[in-house]
Parts: C-alpha cells; structure tokens; sequence
C-alpha cells in the first residue's frame, strides 16, 4: 500500500531518556503497525511527540500525518536539542515546610519578603507528590512563581486535609497563597466563600461529574434524577452544584451525601453498592477508577457534568498584599503562557494523563 | 459546613480569563461548510458559533482561517487556536486509535453528515455495487482529505493494493486528470465534486455515480493538551444538541443548502 503521512511541525520539550537518545536523529524505518504517535510512545514514551517526529520529516511524509508508508525512512529528534526551557523542579526538589519551619516575624523583616504557597493532599493529576514538578498545576505554580517573585522567595507547604487550607491562609495565618482553588459562579454571592478569597487567572478548566456504576446509570437530566439516591463527596463538603435551572444538585433534604472520605473510598464504596455515584472531577475520578481496577465497572455521566470549574490559585480578600500578590502572580503566569512554558507543561503532563485513559 | 468543594475550595466569580474569545480554525474555501466569502462564513461556521453561544456556558468565538494543513495541524496540536473545523474523524474506536489524529485530538458530536460520490467520466461509467468493482481502478482525492472512509475497519482499499490512490494538490487536478483518463475516478463529498463540475465546465462531462463510496460526518475538535479541552468540547455538544431541539439546527441547514445550489448554477 502506498500510504502517505503529512508532518505538522515541532514543538520542544523536556521528555524521559531513552536508549534512542544515544543514536539521535540516526534512520529509523517504518515498520508494519507504525503510526508516528506508536513510533513516539515507542522511543520517547510520549506519543504527542509524534509533532516533533512530524516537524523533522514532513517532506517526505506530506500533508497527512495518519498516513506514513512502510519502509519510509524517518529522522528521530534529538532529545537535547529540542529542549525549549529548563526542567521544572521535580517534587522532591519542591520545598515543604512545616509550620514551624517558616521564618518569624523577625526574620521576616530582615530577610527576603517570602510568599507562603499551600496545597493539600493528593489531587491527581494536579497535586501529585509522585508526578513530575509535583503534579500539573504545582508545576505551574512553581513556574509562576518563578517568574513573578523568583523561586527563592518562593516557599511551598502542604496541608494534610483539603478543609483546613482556606483557614491557613484566612489573614494570611499560615500562607499566602493557597492551590488549588475550583472556581465556579459566584455571582450574585456576596457571602461565605464567596466573599472571603480572591483569585487568580485560571490555569486549567474541567468538569465535574457524577461518576455511576456501568450496570446501573443514572439517567442525569436535573437535580430531580439524585432525589433518593446517595452520593459520595470525596474529603469534605461539596462544592454547590445547580442544575440548569438553577436547583441543588445535591440538595440535603432529598439527597444522601456521604463525606469525609477520599477519592478511593468513594469508589470503594461505588463498587460495593453502598453509595450510587462519586462527585468528582473529571481526570482525578478517571485516574483513581483505574488505579483501582473499576475503570470498566463505572462511567462517568460526561453528557451531564455536575459543574464547569476552573483550577485557581488565591489569596485572602482580606489580605492587604491581596492584589500585589495576585497581580504579580497573574503576570508570571501570563508570561508562562507567552513564552510557551505553559504550553509545555500542560502537553507533558496531559499525555500521561491521556495515555492512560 | 458543606461550604466547600470537596477536593479544594468553592469560590468566586468565573475568572475573566476563561471567558475570552475562543478561536476556532476554519478550512477555507470549502463551501458550503466554510468558506470565507459565504453567509455566516459557511454552514459549520454558523452552527459552531451559535452552539458556543447558546449552551448553559455560553462563549464568544472568533473564526480564523488556515493557510494550509501543516500549518494547521501545527497550531491545533500546540493550541495556539482552541478550536479546528471541520474534519472527518477517523475509526479512533478502532483501527486508528493510534493515529496521530486520534492520539492528538477530541473529536465533538458529529456536526453534519457529507456524501462521498465517486464522479466518472460520462463516458466511461462503471458498476458500483459493492468495493468488489472498484479493485484494479485508480482513485483520486486531493491532499488534506482524510482516506480513513478508504481504508478503515469495514474497508481495505488501500492496504490490499486493491485500487491505486492518487492525492494531488487540489481537486481541480483530480478532475483535470480524470478528463484524462489518468485516473478512473474522484472520490469527494458531493457539494465539493458539483462545484468543480460547475467550475471547470465538466456537467456534461462528469457524473457522480449512484451509490455512495461512504458517509462521513465533519466534527469540531480540540487538542488533549488544551487547558480547557473538555470542558470546551462540552459547550458545543450541549449547545448543538440545543439547537437541534429547537430547530435552528435544521434551518441552517436547509437555509446554506439551498444558497450552494443557487450559487452553485451561476458560478
């Protein structure tokens, strides 16, 4: 068959050390069964890199990339000299700090001004000890941070419960910023949490769903379908969640909200009939689903998201560095997005992500 | 107090950020599903833009035109534009799951359906009953056009050398080398194949057989590693499914349909 592939272009960054690294940019012909993303996931364990594999041979593959011919010969990217910007810290590198660790108030007004950013527990892929640059949206904080204050002003500590962060950084008693933050509507909302935080631009958008189990859907048209059903809530209260014509989704007078668990647990939970759908967000429900093997015994009701929420960063309203803080960390964050770096992080991390799925 | 969310805290006013206009990549010239000088710069076009702004989260969206598939392909996977339209979705359930395309991409609901015609010389027409009788034929189709429909889970045209495929430049070349006798046949959506009969003079000469070679359906897509991939990609669903609820869907349809037959007989 006398298939044709056409190439895109190019993009850098920062991928695991394979043994090809060691014969870059050396042939490598097309072999029955190839794609140009089997043949990245193959060499460089990340098939969106097929771009790169693209950028270096669209001549001869031409304006389709799906179509490659067997037999042709391609030139594989070099790994180093497609690296666009330095590597992020891993999380190891990524400081914690207990609370007893951070600088007092006299050393405070001696030294550097520090700003105190505070995440809680595992959130994958997001916040994520075992992920690269501690997960997507760490990474990117670091990165913001990098740019807006300089990483040694910089000072990360984590939170065991999700529930205790807002507390830490209410007038600033524990840090200053706090990540991440879901941001839905708040419109109209001039009380409770919607008054006491400000927020950054967003960094990630997703939905929130209801995950059920595969034999029993839920059919999810409004909040009317959850009435006698018991959900489970991962770690805490629930975020408010309405329908489209503005009903509580989970209303506590009709519906049974199981809470105080993690992730897991309220798969656990799923899978043993105890509960009939886990409210969480889209990736982290996916990822912890298959982690635990009920990747084909739940379905998450995608065509029904219980919310549309962005990943934020925030800081106290109350805070009198409130606006500087956000402002400079906006503008880091802007120029994360200008240079590219943004770009980069986000592709590296949602391949894996993706790949998984 | 069940006052926050359950993995991070409940707050605030959509972020400004998230609420700028989207862009969205269009083919250009490809009438009546976009094209540049047509109403509401083609059919796609109008349905794409109204579906953004009529779901429960309704967006801005701002179209921008391509300059040809590298490039293209090029800004969609590194999302320097969120949106792309219109493309045919390979079999990503099946056979292609490892295709670029299908790696890189979500694809949205299917948008509209698109006839694929195999045009012949009038007179030189041939059976088509079934891909029995196209072995041993030449087929052309210009470059930038998905072949999945040639060869993908039902179908092995391609793969079995079962007909030689030609995919030159632009359509205007496959039908130029169909008048001489280069190839057998040109395998297009119907509305692109009677626009080039129109164009280069061919209505007498040309003539799309009677049965279909494939229906594909044109879909709006997103690349994975765009930071509001799916939740963009849920906007058009609900808002296309809204508009098919409440008729708008079908009028434009009809509407664009109606104006490429005109236009098309006057050109």
């Amino acid at each position: 068959m006398k298939t044709k592939m056409a190439c895109v272009f190019f993009c850098l960054w920062y991928w695991a050390p394979s043994a090809y690294a060691q014969n870059c940019e050396a042939p490598y012909a097309v072999a029955p069964g190839d794609s140009l993303s089997v043949i990245a996931a193959r060499f460089f364990k990340n098939a969106f890199l097929w771009t790169e594999i693209y950028a270096l041979n669209d001549a001869k593959i031409g304006p389709d990339p799906d179509r490659i011919e067997v037999g042709l010969v391609l030139r594989l990217p070099c790994q180093e000299s497609t690296r666009k910007t330095p590597p992020q810290d891993s999380a190891a590198d990524i400081e914690l700090l207990t609370p007893k660790d951070e600088p007092s108030g006299a050393d405070q007004a001696s030294a550097p001004r520090f700003v105190r950013m505070m995440t809680g527990p595992s959130l994958a892929p997001f916040v994520d000890a075992k992920r690269k640059g501690g997960g997507l949206i760490t990474e990117i904080i670091a990165a913001a941070s990098q740019v807006a204050w300089g990483q040694e002003k910089t000072l990360f500590a984590r939170q065991p419960q999700w529930n205790d962060l807002q507390e830490a950084v209410r007038n600033r008693a524990r840090a200053d910023v706090i990540f991440p933050v879901f941001v839905q509507n708040c419109e109209g909302k001039a009380s409770g949490n919607c008054a006491s935080l400000k927020v950054s631009d967003p960094m990630f958008e997703m939905l929130v769903l209801l995950f059920v189990r595969v034999q029993e859907p839920i059919p999810l048209e409004s909040a009317a379908d959850l009435v006698g059903r018991r959900v489970c809530a991962p770690d805490g209260p629930t975020i408010n969640l309405s329908d489209r014509d503005g009903n509580a989704w989970l209303d506590p007078e009709t519906v049974t909200v199981l809470s105080g668990h993690s992730v897991a647990e309220c798969f656990d939970l799923l899978s043993q009939g105890e509960v009939d759908g886990v409210v969480v967000n889209e990736f982290t429900g996916r990822l912890v689903a298959r982690a635990q093997g009920y990747r084909q015994g739940t379905v998450a009701l995608k065509q029904s998201p219980l919310a549309i929420v962005t990943l934020n960063a925030a800081v106290s309203a109350h805070s009198p560095d409130a606006e500087t803080i956000l402002a400079a960390f906006n503008s880091g964050l802007k120029t994360l997005r200008d240079t590219g770096q943004f770009q980069e992080i986000l592709t590296e991390h949602m391949t894996d992500v993706w790949a998984g799925f | 107090m069940r006052a926050v969310f359950f993995a991070a805290l409940a707050i605030v006013l959509v972020a400004p950020a998230a609420n700028a206009e989207t862009t969205i990549l269009a083919r250009p010239n490809y009438a009546p599903f976009t094209d540049q000088s047509w109403p509401q710069y083609g059919m796609i076009s109008e349905i794409v833009i109204k579906a953004l702004a009529q779901n429960p989260d309704p967006l801005e969206a701002a179209v921008r035109w391509g300059r040809d598939p590298i490039a293209d392909l090029k800004m969609l996977s590194e999302a320097d534009v969120d949106l792309g339209m219109a493309w045919f979705q390979p079999d990503c359930a099946g056979r292609g799951h490892d295709s670029p395309r299908c790696v890189q991409f979500h694809f949205s609901h299917p948008i509209a359906e698109v006839v694929i015609l195999l045009f012949v010389r009038a007179t030189d027409p041939f059976a088509h009953n079934s891909d029995s009788d196209l072995e041993g034929l030449t087929i052309c189709r210009p470059a930038g056009f998905a072949i999945d429909d040639l060869d993908g889970e039902n179908r092995r045209l391609l793969s079995t050398d079962k007909v030689t495929f030609i995919q030159p430049a632009d359509t205007a070349t496959c039908f130029d080398l169909l008048m001489q006798g280069s190839v057998d046949a040109v395998a297009v959506n119907e509305f692109l194949g009677v626009q080039h009969l129109f164009a280069q003079q061919l209505t007498e000469s040309v003539v799309p057989l009677p049965k279909a070679l494939s229906r594909q359906t044109l879909h709006l897509v997103i690349s994975k590693s765009h930071w509001r991939a799916t939740a963009l990609l849920y906007r058009f669903n609900a808002g296309l499914a809204l508009l098919r609820e409440t008729g708008q869907y079908a009028e434009i349809v009809d509407r664009h349909i109606a104006l490429f037959w005109d236009r098309v007989k006057t050109q």
